[in-house]
This record gives structure tokens, C-alpha cells and sequence, in this order.
């Protein structure tokens, strides 16, 4: 079990950031490049004003038309982005380790709020799945893989809250946490949730599109 | 659909139209959409089937040119026929769904594509290839004729100098600030639509002229998926502008025409610049600006007294940005307006949009399902007239009329601008009994 500790917080660390990084930068380029030749109707009609508003109009919480009328849903997956940004880059302890690999560290959150709002993710992570399940027109678009997407993500946390709280086997629940975090990042950038940066790129489309008509581009 | 259902499909057409477009957007679109079902809320056809799920936009692009991409264009005749009513029968790419998704996804362009991939394959409504025939015969989707046209135009114009005096249609003149150009329907079934626009026009002294070609400016083959074809009618009228030299092309009262000649016509033609050669201004944009530099004025006395509301085409509020100008007009002509819920950019399509008016009797019957969204939203106004900028929305809201009960009258702007208009002294016949004293 060290072996695989060693492994997963030494070369598995390592080459899961670096496919997640290189990922998602090598995803944007192939598409830039993609557009260029076949997107014409991206570079003509450019006006950073329309995607900048495009962008923000989603990125406030209950910004857009759809979600207003979905508040439950809007809130929780707000607080679900939210926590799954913030959590992991400032947490204390990853901070330690940010700060022992790189000699960087960046701001940190006080362990007790941390503490909180991995609560309110898990919270906002099952509102999600609940959703999923009752709501007639989302559970007819799910397929296996939203679900296993959407436990994926929730699964660093259930298991990092178990293993600060020293719940269960200490040992075990930490190799749980880092195995579940880098298999996500390996993921991310080759699935739905390379949206991490192509919601970017997807929204600032539709501004262009809706900005050249003058019309609202949210 | 037709003959063409039984031939075989052609998998290297398909793969072709499939490569084409395989480009970022398409590939981000189909790739991000996280299944979160937000879309479906947006669309007329999911909230009047009584929410089927398998009307949320989302679904409908999954099952069609998700589906194509993942079978690498492999399918049979039984798959593109389902396609079919889908993509014609259950959307008329009103573009409600891509305000309402997270990323944006423009779900219309998806299913716009999928036409054109079934219309490679002769798979088509019966009524839109009708028009198209017509659009390559005529240049306008009703067959007509040019003399016919000139000749209805002559006799419009006629008819009218003896309401308006010095009132004229031109046609052809050079050097005129704007081309009018028409909807087919209009010298074919409403020529009264053109007097009124020519009264509106010598009113409001406007330098304007009607095309002898290129005066349709509707495009059934952008709805059919015809991209050439589509792309050669919009390039009749744009032919026709540069030729006469003049400053604009004005569009009826018709919200596709407007999407087609502004917005989609370029990319149908492979303008590298994505821009029509002539600016494009929509008939509410005109009559907007006529009324507020008071170059039309509105006789207080004949303001609309009853309940009025207001139908946005999706083309031309949500899609083409004049929400707000239709409102504008609203205030000059109507005592008691009453907007419907939801309204502007996010009003429903009237279900009459995206070819399904002229697709025919074998679209009817979805036609009016899906309307019946729209008729609620109408009857929830208490509105009397109904006033709308499209000749779709106008047909389909007759329609729910009859059907719904609905006890309006739908009217378009210009109608209700003449009658409401002043028309100063110099514009007033000449009485004819003085004619005769003079005699």
C-alpha cells in the first residue's frame, strides 16, 4: 500500500497534471486550428464585447432566462462550480503540497470554511443527481456516463472530507482521494467536461453569431 | 416526402456534407452538451406535446446528426426518414433552445445541416421542393412572371394614385436610396399589401423602387436545406441592387426573407466575409424610423382602440435584433398594447416558422398542435388584433384563429399604418368635382 502511495503521489501526480494540462491546451489548439479552415463564421463577425457578455451572463448565478426558472437547480449548480474551482486549488493542505513541489502557495482557505463547503458541494453534487434522476427530460438524455461523470467528481471530495475527518481507514480513504482526483483530471480534458474551457469558446461562438444580428447573446 | 424514398442513399454524398461541416463549432457542440436537459423547457414543440422528452432539442440533434457523425454517414433510407420528421416535423429553428442552453449551443445550425444532408438525398416535404421548382423556373417561389409582377405593380399603382396623388411604383430606377423587395405572396394573393407599402412610401417621401427581378426576397430553399439554390435567389436580388445602384434593400414584412438576405444569404453564397454586398433593413426598422423622425404621422383618432398585442418573428426579434423597434411602432399606432408572456427575444414561435407554413396539408395537423402554445399566449392577453411583422406568423396565427377560437384579427404593420397615417395636403386627391368646375 506505501508502494502505491509513493506511485500515485509521485509519477501518477505528476503525469495526470500534465495529460489534464497538455489535455485541454492540445483539445483547444486541434479546434483552433479546426476553425480556422472550417469556421468562417467565427473570425467575421468578432466583437469581444458580444463574447465577453455571452460568457459573464453564465457565469452569475441565475444570469440567464433558464435558470431563473430552474432556481433549486440554478443555486446548486452554482455552488457545485463554485466549490469545484475553489476547494481543491485553495485548500490548506494542498497548498502545503503546492508549496513543497513548486515553492509557490497561493492564498488559503481557512480549514473550517473548506470544511463547509465541501459539505455544500456533496450537497450540490447529489441536488444535481437528484435532478437527473427525476426530472423526466434530463434522465432521458443520461446516459451511463453523465452518471459516472458526475460521481467521478463528487468522489475526491466524499473521500477527502473522510480522510481530514479521519473517518474509516485513514490510509485508505487518502489513496481513494488522490487515485479518484487524478483519474478526473485524466479525464476532463477528453470528455463533456473539457467544457472547463470550451464553455469559453462555445459561448463566445454564440455571441458572435447573435451579436451580428444585434441581439441579445445570452 | 416522395418517389425519392425509394432509391438508395448515397453514403458518399452524405460522408461529403458530414466532412464539410466538421468543423470546431460542430465538434464542441456535439461534444460538451452535458446532458442537462435545460433546453427542452425552451421549445414549443416539448411544452405542447405535454413535455415528451424526446422533443428536447438536445434529443433531436442526438438522434439525427449526432447519430450520423457516430455511424461515420452509414445509415439506410429508414433512418433519414426519421430524420425527417424530425428536423421538419417537430422544429422550426426558431433558436429558442441556444438562449436557454449554458454553452450556447446553436441546436438550429445542427438541425439546418441535417436538412440540407436529407435534402442530398431527395428527402424533402413535398412543399418546399413545389417552391424550389418554382424558385429555378421564376425566381420567386410562386412561379410568377416577371410581366406578371411589373403588371400588378402598374395596377396597384393605379388603383392607389387615386387615394394618394403623385403616387407611383417605380420599378427599376436607378440610383433609388432603397429596393423594396416582396414576399411572392404578396403580387400572387395580396397585392393590396404592395399599395399599402406604396402609399406608406410616397407618404413618407421615400426615393424607393421595386425590382423587376430579384424581388422575392423569401427563400424556401434555405428551409428545404438547398443550399445552392438558396444561395442563388438571394444572389438574384443582391444582383439586382448592385445593378441599380442603390443604397439598400428594404424587406417586407416577413422574417425569414430577413435572415435569409442578411444573415444566412452570404455564407449560402461562400462570401468569404460573411456580409451581403448592400445593407439589408427590415420593413419594422423603416417604418420605425419613418414614424419617429415623423416623416409618417399617425392620426390620434385612428389609433388601434382595441386590445392589441404583439407576435415577434422569431427572425426578426430574437434572431434579428428589432424587438424593440416593433415596440417602438407599437406606440404610435395602439392605445391599449398588451405584451404577451414571454415576449421579445423570448417569445415562442408562432409554429408556423421554419418552412412549416408552406411544408403543406401534411404538416398541418403537427402545425396546429404545436400552436396551440401560442394560441394560449395569445388568448392570455385578451388581445383583439394581433400584429405581426411575417407572413408565417400571420398564416399561422389565422389558422390558430380558427381553430383555437381565438376571436382576433391578425393584421401586419403596414396595414395598420395606413389607415392610421395622416396624409398631408399635397398627398389628398384632387376633388373631382373641382376638376370639373375647373373643366
Amino acid at each position: 500500500m506505501n508502494d502505491f502511495y509513493e506511485f500515485l503521489t509521485g509519477p501518477a501526480l505528476w503525469a495526470a497534471f500534465i495529460i489534464f494540462i497538455v489535455g485541454l491546451i492540445v483539445r483547444a489548439i486541434y479546434l483552433y486550428g479546426l476553425s480556422k479552415e472550417r469556421d468562417r463564421v467565427l473570425y467575421n463577425h468578432v466583437d469581444l464585447k458580444w463574447a465577453f457578455r455571452s460568457i459573464i451572463h453564465w457565469l452569475i448565478p441565475l444570469g440567464s432566462v433558464s435558470l431563473r426558472a430552474q432556481p433549486v437547480f440554478a443555486i446548486a449548480f452554482f455552488l457545485f462550480h463554485l466549490c469545484l474551482l475553489g476547494v481543491p486549488i485553495f485548500l490548506l493542505a494542498h497548498n502545503t503540497l503546492w508549496q513543497e513541489a513548486f515553492g509557490i502557495s497561493l492564498p488559503s482557505l481557512p480549514d473550517s470554511v473548506a470544511d463547509v463547503l465541501t459539505v455544500v458541494f456533496v450537497l450540490a453534487a447529489l441536488v444535481l443527481l437528484a435532478r437527473r434522476i427525476v426530472r423526466a427530460e434530463v434522465r432521458f438524455l443520461s446516459s451511463a456516463w453523465d452518471y459516472i461523470l458526475l460521481i467521478l467528481t463528487s468522489a475526491p471530495f466524499v473521500t477527502g472530507f473522510l480522510a481530514y475527518h479521519q473517518i474509516g481507514p485513514y490510509k485508505l480513504t487518502l489513496i481513494l482521494h488522490i487515485l479518484f482526483a487524478e483519474i478526473l483530471l485524466i479525464i476532463i480534458p477528453f470528455s463533456k467536461l473539457g467544457h472547463i474551457i470550451l464553455f469559453f469558446f462555445s459561448r463566445a461562438s454564440f455571441g458572435f453569431e447573435m451579436g451580428r444580428r444585434g441581439a441579445r447573446t445570452w | 416526402m416522395n418517389d425519392a424514398l425509394q432509391k438508395p442513399i448515397n453514403t458518399k454524398v452524405i460522408k461529403e456534407l458530414l466532412d464539410i461541416n466538421d468543423g470546431a463549432r460542430f465538434r464542441t457542440w456535439l461534444s460538451i452538451c452535458a446532458s442537462c436537459g435545460l433546453c427542452a423547457e425552451s421549445c414549443l414543440f416539448y411544452l405542447a406535446k405535454n413535455k415528451d422528452p424526446k422533443l428536447s432539442p438536445a434529443y433531436k440533434v442526438r438522434a439525427t446528426l449526432r447519430e450520423l457523425y457516430r455511424r461515420k454517414g452509414e445509415v439506410d433510407r429508414e433512418f433519414l426518414e426519421k430524420c425527417y420528421n424530425i428536423i421538419w416535423g417537430e422544429c422550426t429553428t426558431c433558436r429558442r433552445c441556444s438562449l436557454f442552453c449554458p454553452f450556447g449551443i446553436d441546436i438550429s445550425v445542427m438541425i439546418a445541416t441535417m436538412r440540407g444532408i436529407c435534402n442530398s438525398q431527395g428527402i424533402v416535404p413535398e412543399g418546399l421542393l413545389k417552391a424550389s421548382a418554382n424558385y429555378r423556373a421564376s425566381g420567386n417561389q410562386m412561379g410568377m412572371s416577371t410581366e406578371d409582377f411589373v403588371d400588378t405593380c402598374s395596377w396597384m399603382a393605379e388603383e392607389t394614385a387615386e387615394e394618394i396623388r403623385g403616387l407611383d411604383i417605380p420599378i427599376d430606377k436607378p440610383g433609388a436610396r432603397i429596393m423594396y423587395t416582396v414576399n411572392a405572396r404578396e403580387p400572387m394573393y395580396y397585392p393590396q399589401d404592395i399599395a399599402m407599402v406604396a402609399k406608406i412610401f410616397t407618404v413618407a417621401e421615400e426615393d424607393w423602387t421595386m425590382p423587376s427581378t430579384g424581388w422575392d426576397s423569401t427563400n424556401l430553399a434555405m428551409f428545404a436545406g438547398d443550399k445552392a439554390l438558396g444561395g442563388q435567389i438571394v444572389k438574384n436580388m443582391y444582383t439586382k441592387a448592385l445593378e441599380l445602384g442603390v443604397q439598400a434593400i428594404a424587406i417586407t414584412e416577413c422574417g425569414h426573407a430577413y435572415r435569409s438576405a442578411l444573415f444566412e444569404g452570404p455564407y449560402m453564397l461562400g462570401y468569404r466575409s460573411g456580409k451581403p454586398p448592400v445593407p439589408i433593413v427590415h420593413s419594422v426598422r423603416l417604418f420605425y424610423e419613418y414614424l419617429r423622425d415623423g416623416r409618417i404621422k399617425i392620426d390620434p383618432d385612428k389609433m388601434l382602440k382595441q386590445p392589441v398585442t404583439y407576435q415577434d418573428p422569431c427572425n426578426v426579434s430574437r434572431n434579428g435584433g428589432l424587438w424593440e423597434e416593433g415596440r417602438a411602432i407599437m406606440k404610435y399606432i395602439a392605445r391599449d398594447f398588451r405584451d404577451m408572456t414571454p415576449n421579445s427575444i423570448y417569445n415562442h414561435c408562432c409554429g408556423g416558422g421554419g418552412g412549416f407554413i408552406p411544408m403543406g396539408p401534411e404538416f398541418r395537423k403537427r402545425r396546429m398542435e404545436s400552436g396551440r402554445i401560442k394560441a394560449e399566449q395569445i388568448k392570455a392577453t385578451g388581445a383583439k388584433i394581433v400584429i405581426t411583422p411575417c407572413h408565417n406568423c400571420f398564416d399561422q396565427i389565422g389558422d390558430l384563429n380558427k381553430e383555437y377560437n381565438l376571436g382576433i384579427k391578425v393584421v401586419q404593420f403596414k396595414e395598420v399604418i395606413t389607415e392610421a397615417m395622416i396624409i398631408p395636403e399635397k398627398f389628398r386627391p384632387v376633388d373631382t368635382d373641382d376638376e370639373e368646375a375647373q373643366d
